[in-house]
């Protein structure tokens, strides 16, 4: 189909296809947007939070993509700064709107590939555990688990997004790991005996 | 310098490579449709978005002409009856910001089940491997696979979480008590629990009766075989979870990490453009001498432990 067109005085405007992106953006979606939707669904509760979170992402992104300074960040960093930062207002609103954690939270789309229902609820729990473990350390620590182990990214490109030496963060990594396996064997010490 | 912990998690210690590879080994699967809609939602914020600029730049330009014609109109009498005329005029219109919907896809269920099964415990169905292309066919003309078993889904678990929230009694919260109670519903054909009962307490009954009361307005996105909505028995599982913050008044003192702040009664007198991050290392040297320390002191563990 013919993209619409309309004559505006003297000169004719390049009218944007209905169906098209600018192609570097597009290349973007198409090469980050994963990485962007993990380390969001590591962070938040449900599959449709993250959704809606990495919707919120994408669109700030296409907003301020005249204003991408290639020089100041590569794509990726540049886009996972702007999901940290809706993250981060995300859950800033969950504490205005309540004390409290009142949770529907399931995880089918991480256990979806564990063809055995035993095997998929026991590992149901024990990702549960782990992520609520991981939400329950500080935000320095979520952050760096979350970029590791959600998006996906190296020490070099944690170091680059948080702007720090990758010797901090093969430190802050093995701190964060160590605080999760006390937090998660806390709660299951709790659970035991309560 | 080696950075050891970029390295195959064998470099870690036993115990955080096992939790290491656990968290590695997590996959997250997105629904299918997703990456398409919001690709088709960013391709349509990005069509509108010239009008929305000259939209903008419109407004500047009345907004710079108000003010230069308020000016000259406190300066010419003559053009203060010409002003009320020239607001009048060159009003401008507002425009709706583009909104984004990104609608989940209904989880698509089959049979009713005899016994009641957890919610999650049913099958995922994965659709077909297919291109993306085929997939977004598909779903616009309302396709379904035959054969396909899915589970009930809440319908609005934004709307779902409020209610069961605000149903949480205050005295439980503020002496840190929570529980998880599990019930066993009947959902029919509309989506609707026509019957409901405490599968497994929380060992607080005013908890079991909160939920009890409320799951008859819980509504469902019903089961489906075939197409077919379907009734169906589900187990559901509501946490109760206290904040660990004891809820406190307003006249609190400010502390630096605002996430930690305790929750005032829709109280907005906090705002952060950016959070205080208190683990962002400063950029003295002192700083990454202590971490050189403590990364060789990690590292000479582990190649004790070696």
């Amino acid at each position: 189909m013919e993209p619409e067109v309309a004559l505006r005085g003297p000169t004719k405007r390049r009218e944007r296809s209905k169906d098209s992106l600018p192609s570097e953006f597009e290349a973007w979606y198409v090469e980050y947007q994963s990485a962007v939707y993990r380390y969001v669904r590591f962070r938040v509760s449900t599959r449709e939070v993250a959704e809606d979170v990495t919707s919120v992402v994408f669109m700030k992104a296409l907003r301020a993509f005249g204003r991408y300074d290639p020089s100041r960040a590569s794509p990726k960093t540049w886009l996972l700064r702007i999901a940290r930062n809706a993250v981060t207002d995300h859950l800033r609103s969950l504490k205005r709107r309540g004390s409290l954690h009142v949770s529907l939270d399931r995880i089918p789309d991480l256990v979806a590939d564990i063809p055995s229902h035993e095997e998929r609820v026991i590992k149901q729990e024990r990702i549960q555990r782990l992520l609520n473990g991981a939400r329950s350390l500080r935000k320095a620590d979520q952050e760096v688990l979350s970029l590791r182990y959600g998006a996906g990214l190296d020490n070099s490109e944690i170091a680059e997004q948080l702007g720090i030496s990758n010797n901090a963060v093969a430190v802050r990594v093995h701190r964060a790991l160590k605080r999760l396996k006390a937090s998660v064997e806390a709660e299951s010490a709790e659970s035991i005996d309560p | 310098m080696t950075d050891i912990f970029d390295v195959p998690s064998g470099e870690l210690p036993d115990d955080l490579a096992m939790l290491d590879r656990e968290l590695s080994a997590i996959r997250y699967e997105e629904r299918a449709s997703f990456v398409p809609e919001l690709r088709a939602e960013l391709a349509r914020a990005w069509r509108d978005e010239p009008a929305r600029r000259r939209s903008a730049r419109r407004r500047h330009l009345t907004a710079a002409a108000l003010v230069a014609l308020l000016l000259g109109g406190a300066a010419v009498p003559q053009a203060r009856a010409s002003f009320a005329r020239f607001i009048d005029v060159f009003a401008p219109t507002p425009m709706e910001a583009p909104r984004i919907d990104v609608s989940p896809v209904p989880v698509m269920p089959p049979g009713a089940a005899a016994e009641p099964v957890l919610m999650d415990a049913l099958p995922t169905v994965t659709p077909p491997e297919l291109p993306s292309s085929e997939v977004v066919v598909a779903e616009t003309r309302g396709e379904t696979p035959t054969g396909v078993r899915m589970p009930p889904r809440i319908l609005d678990r934004t709307s779902a979480e409020a209610m069961l929230r605000d149903a949480y009694p205050a005295a439980l919260q503020l002496d840190g008590i929570g529980g998880e109670v599990r019930l066993r519903m009947q959902i029919d054909g509309s989506g609707r629990v026509t019957t409901a009962s405490v599968r497994s307490s929380s060992g607080i009954e005013e908890l079991d009766r909160v939920v009890m009361e409320l799951a008859p307005r819980l509504r469902f996105v019903p089961a489906l075989e075939d197409g077919r909505a379907v009734a169906t028995w589900i187990e559901f599982p509501v946490l109760f979870e206290p904040d660990p913050v004891p809820v406190r008044r307003r006249d609190l003192e400010p502390v630096a990490d605002p996430l930690t702040l305790p929750t005032v009664d829709r109280s907005e007198w906090w705002h952060l453009s950016e959070p205080h991050d208190p683990d962002r290392l400063p950029d003295g040297a002192d700083s990454e001498a202590e971490l050189e320390a403590e990364l060789a002191s990690a590292h000479a563990s582990v190649v004790a432990a070696m």
